[in-house]
């Protein structure tokens, strides 16, 4: 399946263009901005604003981009030889097979843990006499039977409908707290951090690069694309699926930094004249109601919602698939091994739900967590795409396209290797 | 609209429009000022419970607020809390926000219903007769986490996670083949019907 595209240096073919049928097909935008904007991406974003205002939303295009290289790098192998992405670990050592079972196990019973977490609170705030354990599972088991109902093309579609929503109900709630807009560009000019709440800053900078670079998930791309059988042989049209996932993942990682906008706005208005930093959602919610009045309240909880449970169906969406793919499995969605998994996943994370552990507080330790896993997928990445039978794709530094690649794909280890660090050393 | 669709409707208007989120509000007006109070009416144990106040008036005038904790349930462990106070300027045309916080439901004590109590006091020269109002908060504690806010709430849910695990290798281990964990090989890519990036020339 490698193809025999040796004969045109690396990177020297011009950028294809793309027709009408590709830019309109949905693409999976939406379905990798929904592990973006979880609840990770609220709480970040809330608590970046109540502490900061606008000053750090840069950090979402910065460390967005270290995200998209990985995905790059994932998505090159992937279409050079026909990969999958775990495939690469087992070419390095088999050991990391073994470390990726674990991993993969853990971080999707917590991601979607932390999720139905969330949508609990927000059920809980709606309708008091419903039970964490109980609102969560609901969701959870609806999230399974969307999931175990549905064909992949239909997920992709709901998850395209379901984040405009979510946008429109997070600018709505925001613009009725009047948040101050006009000062939001300066937030997109990087800056350090201030004086007197410089670890405030460092440790929101290092749970928003393990919510952004998401850990092992920055890999779930190509599983996309093996879905929808979006590959070729032939280097040119190669190209066009290369060019055409890359507008797919940019569009999905910058929808995470026009979310937070938002979400940042109205923590600006609502929580800083209040002199408070929102210790849960429902906080959060309460303090929008005497500024933009209860419909805000109940807009912003319901876009929580929307974005926890989207969250929520890709973690196990990502998870299914990649046991599957350790077991060198046929990677399909609607296969019993997929479905098996998805209710596994399932009833794991929602017996964590009978700990109450607080959902604000869980989410800021679970993004610091999946910073410490990156790291290792960022140097097997960089090992696996640096090697010369990368053929096309490889690391080529004598022309402008192959020099951007490679200080991209640099950019993002270092980022990865200077976070994960930040946070052992904080443990 | 048959019953079906009723139900339908029922549904989607609760869960987009529900009454108030659940909290308590105070929206009044005492000697000129005008003042909204808003708290959480239930809260798990081990969180913080905050009370907050926006006061809006005509003419500049002060006021003196004062948050009375009930007798147990929420402040330090063991302690009696103590009333906590605050003195605010209103400025006319300014809408005025301000908040009482850091009230920690106890994690140890019995669940339950408990009161606070606010009273605002507006003070200025201009006024003949004393007012005060007083508002009542009530607060329901309900279960919190099991587990404290430490390393230990990361730790716990990991353990727990590991359940899936013996599950995993069994579904493995039905439906995979021997050694796959360790064989990198090509993935099963299906063929397209779209297939829009072909080069039909």
């Amino acid at each position: 399946m490698g193809g025999s595209d040796v004969t045109p240096a690396p990177w020297s073919l011009r950028s294809p263009k793309l027709g009408w049928q590709a830019v309109m097909s949905v693409g999976a935008a939406a379905l990798v901005a929904s592990f973006y904007i979880g609840t990770a991406d609220i709480t970040i974003a809330t608590a970046m604003g109540a502490n900061f205002g606008f000053d750090m939303w840069w950090t979402y295009f910065v460390l967005g981009l270290a995200g998209w290289s990985l995905m790059d790098m994932s998505t090159r192998y992937y279409l050079r030889f026909g990969r999958t992405p775990l495939t690469l670990f087992k070419e390095l050592h088999p050991i990391l097979s073994i470390y990726l079972f674990l991993t993969v196990i853990v971080t999707t019973v917590l991601g979607a843990w932390s999720q139905w977490n969330a949508c609990a609170h927000v059920l809980g705030g709606f309708f008091p006499e419903l039970s964490p354990e109980l609102a969560g599972s609901m969701a959870c088991a609806s999230a399974i039977l969307f999931l175990a109902l549905g064909v992949y093309q239909r997920v992709e579609l709901v998850f395209a409908f379901a984040l405009i929503l979510l946008l429109f109900l997070f600018v709505a709630a925001a613009v009725s707290a009047g948040a101050p807009w006009r000062d939001a560009p300066a937030g997109l000019i990087p800056s350090g951090p201030p004086e007197t709440a410089a670890d405030v800053w460092r440790g929101l900078i290092q749970s928003n690069a393990g919510s952004l670079i998401n850990a092992w998930l920055i890999l779930i791309y190509p599983y996309t694309m093996i879905e929808k059988g979006w590959f070729s042989d032939r280097l040119p049209e190669k190209l066009k699926i290369f060019k055409r996932a890359r507008f797919d993942y940019a569009i999905g990682i910058a929808l995470a930094g026009i979310v937070a906008l938002p979400l940042m706005a109205a923590a600006t208005a609502v929580a800083r004249p209040f002199g408070i930093v929102p210790g849960n959602y429902t906080e959060f919610a309460a303090l929008l109601e005497p500024v933009a009045g209860g419909a805000a309240t109940n807009v912003f909880l319901v876009g929580l919602f929307l974005a926890a449970w989207t969250a929520g169906v890709g973690w196990l969406v990502g998870g299914a698939y990649a046991m599957l793919d350790l077991g060198n499995l046929r990677l399909r969605m609607n296969s019993a091994p997929f479905r098996m998994s998805l209710l596994v996943f399932g009833a794991c994370s929602a017996s964590i739900l009978a700990l109450r552990v607080n959902a604000f507080y869980g989410i800021k330790i679970f993004a610091a967590f999946l910073s410490m896993v990156f790291p290792i997928v960022a140097l097997a990445l960089m090992w696996r795409v640096s090697r010369p039978d990368m053929g096309y794709f490889r690391w080529w530094p004598h022309n402008l396209r192959g020099l951007i690649v490679l200080v991209l794909d640099l950019f993002a280890v270092i980022v990865s290797l200077y976070v994960g660090w930040g946070i052992l050393m904080r443990f | 609209m048959n019953r079906t669709n009723l139900r339908l409707f029922y549904f989607l208007s609760l869960t987009l429009f529900p009454g108030t989120l659940s909290a308590v509000v105070h929206e009044g007006e005492v000697a000129g000022v005008r003042y909204r109070v808003m708290a959480p009416d239930w809260i798990p144990r081990g969180e913080i419970f905050s009370v907050l106040i926006v006061l809006n008036a005509d003419s500049p005038i002060t006021v003196a607020a004062n948050l009375t904790p009930p007798r147990g349930g929420f402040g330090s462990a063991g302690d009696i809390p103590l009333a906590e106070s605050k003195t605010v300027q209103v400025v006319p045309g300014e809408v005025l926000r301000f908040a009482f916080t850091d009230w920690l439901a106890v994690p140890d004590e019995e669940t339950g219903e408990f009161e606070f109590q606010l009273t605002l006091k507006p003070t200025s020269e201009l006024l003949q007769i004393e007012s005060v109002e007083t508002l009542t908060l009530p607060v329901k504690t309900i279960r919190g986490s099991v587990v404290s806010r430490s390393m230990w709430s990361i730790v716990v849910p990991v353990a727990m996670s590991l359940l899936a695990l013996p599950l995993f290798v069994l579904l493995l281990r039905r439906y995979s083949r021997p050694r796959a964990w360790r064989d990198a090989i090509d993935a099963q890519i299906p063929s397209s019907e779209e297939a829009w990036w072909a080069d039909r020339t």
